[in-house]
């Protein structure tokens, strides 16, 4: 198993509101180092200085969605393997199915517990890299 | 790392600055709807108010409000379907997504 120890995540939300609960989970209770994006144009200018080991995306935003920004994330230089999970409330098994194809390694649903996401976070990336 | 009494003290403060602008909301939302039913079906006020309704009720559970969710939630569907159809809706359609908002907004 490896000991990569996960620190920074790349987050991409367009909801304020979602964002500051995020980042009190995600930072506070979890440690981890968060870039917040409002949007995947802003993902792709802040993902290579920011440089993430993982790539947590909102689903449904306007201008690009989840899946479309995955797609662009992945041809910057060194993200083509950067792994990825998606948030969202569209959680059927067809739809978990569909973003699974698009390149997510899992995805989570909305809506989420501040207190255990950042848990769920790292229990996934243990799995990821066993 | 922040101590649990101060996450807690700051998850406390975002749910209370969202039950603060919800009545806003919801009142932007029932504005929205009466709006729509007052002018020709266009797909953009549908788009709007379905894009207003999808951030409720994703945005609405996460700070304890449950039932608020769920019932945009429904709301959006509905919109989703006639967008889908890609015509306007027929009276029966507005009836049934008014009922939804009309709960969303005042129960």
């Amino acid at each position: 198993m490896s000991n990569i120890e996960l620190q920074r995540i790349l987050f991409v939300e367009d909801e304020a509101d979602i964002q500051a609960v995020a980042q009190v989970a995600l930072e506070a209770v979890g440690g981890f180092t968060v870039a917040i994006c409002s949007s995947g144009e802003e993902a792709l200018q802040t993902a290579e200085a920011f440089a993430p080991q993982l790539i947590l995306s909102d689903v449904m935003m306007p201008g690009m969605d989840g899946p479309a920004t995955l797609a662009a994330l992945r041809r910057l230089p060194g993200m083509a393997d950067t792994p990825a999970i998606f948030m969202t409330a569209k959680v059927l098994p067809h739809e978990v199915q569909q973003l699974r194809a698009s390149g997510a390694i899992e995805v989570i649903a909305k809506p989420f517990d501040p207190m255990s996401l950042a848990q769920q976070i790292k229990d996934i990336w243990r799995r990821h890299h066993a | 790392m922040p101590d649990g009494d101060d996450v807690q003290a700051r998850l406390q403060a975002l749910r209370e600055a969202y039950a603060e602008q919800l009545p806003e909301t919801l009142a932007e939302v029932a504005r929205q709807w009466a709006e729509m039913q007052r002018r020709p079906w266009r797909h953009e006020r549908a788009d709007s108010l379905s894009r207003r309704l999808h951030t409720l009720a994703g945005s609405a559970p996460t700070f304890g409000f449950a039932d608020i969710g769920r019932r945009a939630r429904q709301a959006e569907r509905l919109l989703n379907a006639w967008r889908e159809r890609g015509r306007a809706p027929g009276e029966n359609d507005i009836a049934e997504l008014d009922g939804h908002i009309h709960a969303l907004c005042n129960d």
